[in-house]
């Protein structure tokens, strides 16, 4: 349900909102639609709580928490400059998921409200909550 | 035999080879193992054979520093000792348990597990456990459906408990006491004293009260003080004839170190995929064994942290589950033990209601763990007495910030490798998320395991008791349970504490 719920409101709201472009005109907006949607965390939780983790990590991390940051950090070590908007959705998940999961097993975690998350995952949160800043 | 020291003249001497003071677990347990020997053996026991209030109120006690049980209703005072509403929680210590860890203060027992370990076998029987195996893919092979959370065990592994039925010493044993012909069970005998010989190196005699008034002595060539830790430290303090700071405590160590499992809600763990968990789900009465996830030696030493478990439960039931420190808050342990019952019930209906799906996705991350050793956290007496006469005990448990630090170590490896496992997320409860706060929330408990008052070392400066639980000093008086322990390991003390005693046991049978 959560995360019917949440993949609706993904495509929904990337239709229909005004995605916050200014001072981050390097940002691929198609792209940072998908990157946005943390695959495991969106079946556990709501928008609203994946918007206020990312948020978290915005006062946590100011100075990356921006579209164009995040978008570079989560497209590092994930093929480099192979990641588009072209780049086929269930690749670019499988890059991700296989970044979520070296994380995990690097040890290369943070705690977000609790939650113990891989930062690439973390990262996805917080470009959840700019990229669906309404 | 059994004799009620109630009905005897006033003033009684009895006379024995071995005076075993306390019958619960551990003074129970030796006692059996005596049965037969060409020794006469007496067992102490200061209440009776059921519940009686006037012997229980002679445990009541004040408590200071972080918030406690009630110490009258955290114990039980009558034959069979704590068994007689114990849950049967059986696990045992490992190896890094009785090591020196350099960053746990005080840590290092004389005696490694392998020394326990033909103990633990004994100890098993008289819990009357299954199977003698501590791996769960031995358990694995009669069910299929164990499986384990993690991928792998070199961070978590899961740790075997087995469940006794649970055996109460009290009704289970008392034949096998009282038909025994070289043990005299003494009922409603409360050893108040320890009187020694003038330079305080062996015990003359001990002196038993009841409240009808009378007092009795009792002479044996070898003494056992098997009492509970905060009542064996209670009576070694409060033999203070001779001794003027108490029995063994030229040191200034007894009543110390006082520890307590800490036990307490800790983190969720919520699943991508419903999931039994049936290696880790306790159905009370049926299952014989399940596991908790544990930390391994590696990682404790790795990250300087305490041992401990995570046990889990359907977060739905959990959730609706009062923490044990709100619940059993009287002084009296029948009604604090059915409105724990009755609370769990409630909640048992509550998961009845829910759907599979939602019961199987979500589960509480409940810790058990070993408190630092801590000279700060201890039993006093204080200057009011009970009505035998005796000193009553204060208990002051204090914690320390190398806990708090350890539990949210353990749920960040938990969630990392859940992660790794690809199973789902695990969240840290509110009161472990800021790594700068000490604070304990109000619902932190124990599990009224009391360990470490009379602590082990060879060295006196250090210890009360010698390796073999002798009291330093003192050529014929020993000590006998969860008192001796230095550290408290991560799992209940029953059975380590029957596997420590029927270790002293076998000693003794060499120097009586």
């Amino acid at each position: 349900m959560k995360r019917r719920s949440f993949i609706r409101l993904s495509v929904l709201t990337a239709a229909t909102v005004t995605i916050p472009f200014a001072g981050c005109n390097t940002s691929d907006a198609e792209l940072d639609k998908k990157l946005t949607v943390p695959q495991t965390l969106a079946q556990l939780l709501d928008n609203k709580s994946i918007k206020s983790i990312g948020k978290i990590y915005g006062m946590k991390y100011p100075r990356d928490y921006s579209l164009g940051t995040l978008e570079k950090q989560l497209k590092e070590n994930s093929g480099g400059g192979l990641l588009s908007s072209k780049t086929p959705e269930k690749y670019l998940y499988a890059v991700l998921n296989k970044k979520i999961q070296n994380d995990f097993e690097t040890g290369n975690t943070m705690v977000l409200n609790g939650w113990i998350l891989s930062v690439t995952e973390a990262r996805q949160c917080a470009l959840f909550s700019l990229f669906y800043n309404k | 035999m059994h004799i009620d020291a109630r009905t005897l003249p006033d003033k009684t001497v009895i006379e024995g080879d071995l005076c075993i003071i306390g019958a619960g677990a551990a003074g129970v347990s030796i006692a059996m193992d005596w049965i037969g020997t060409p020794y006469k053996v007496i067992l102490l026991e200061g209440g009776g054979f059921d519940y009686d209030d006037r012997v229980q109120e002679l445990y009541a006690g004040k408590t200071t520093g972080q918030p406690y049980y009630p110490l009258k209703s955290a114990r039980l005072h009558y034959f069979g000792g704590t068994t007689g509403h114990w849950a049967g929680f059986c696990s045992t210590f490992d190896e890094i348990d009785f090591e020196k860890r350099e960053w746990i203060p005080h840590s290092g027992w004389p005696i490694t597990l392998k020394d326990l370990e033909p103990y633990y076998r004994k100890a098993h029987k008289d819990v009357e456990l299954g199977s003698y195996e501590w791996d769960w893919k031995y358990w694995q092979k009669n069910d299929p459906d164990l499986k384990p959370m993690m991928k792998d065990e070199s961070v978590v592994w899961n740790k075997l408990w087995q469940f006794s039925p649970p055996t109460r010493f009290g009704t289970r044993y008392r034949s096998t006491i009282v038909n025994a012909k070289n043990i005299h069970l003494y009922t409603y005998a409360n050893v108040t004293e320890i009187s020694t010989n003038e330079n305080v190196s062996a015990i003359n005699e001990v002196t038993a009260k009841n409240y009808t008034g009378k007092e009795h002595i009792i002479k044996a060539k070898h003494f056992i003080l098997a009492c509970s830790a905060i009542q064996n430290a209670r009576v070694l303090l409060a033999s203070n004839r001779q001794a003027h700071k108490g029995l063994g405590n030229d040191n200034d160590l007894v009543g110390r170190y006082f520890m307590e499992h800490l036990e307490i809600k800790s983190a969720e763990l919520w699943l991508t995929k419903p999931d039994p968990m049936k290696l880790y789900s306790l159905d009370y009465g049926k299952t014989k064994a399940r596991c908790e996830l544990a930390i391994t030696k590696d990682q404790q030493e790795k990250h300087k942290i305490l041992n401990g478990t995570s046990s889990l439960s359907p977060l739905i039931i959990a959730r609706s589950t009062p923490p044990m420190i709100k619940i059993w808050d009287t002084d009296d342990p029948k009604e604090d033990a059915k409105n724990m019952v009755d609370k769990l019930g409630k909640a048992g209906k509550i998961a009845q209601s829910a759907k599979g799906g939602t019961l199987l996705k979500s589960y509480e991350l409940f810790t058990r763990i070993e408190q630092a050793p801590n000279p700060d956290s201890r039993v006093t007496l204080e200057s009011e007495k009970d009505s035998l006469g005796m000193p009553r005990a204060t208990l002051h448990w204090v914690l320390t910030p190398l806990e708090k630090h350890s539990i949210r170590k353990i749920y960040k490896l938990i969630g990392q490798q859940a992660g790794v496992a690809g199973i789902g997320r695990v969240k840290l409860l509110n009161y472990l998320i800021d790594e700068n706060d000490t604070s304990w929330p109000d619902f932190t408990g124990g599990g009224w395991h009391h360990m470490g008052t009379t602590r082990m070392s060879t060295d006196p400066k250090y210890g009360v008791v010698d390796a073999n639980c002798k009291v330093h000093g003192i050529a014929n008086l020993h000590i006998a349970g969860s008192s001796c322990y230095v550290t408290a390991g991560a799992t209940n003390p029953t059975l380590t504490l029957i596997a420590l005693s029927l270790r002293l046991s076998d000693q003794m049978k060499t120097i009586i």
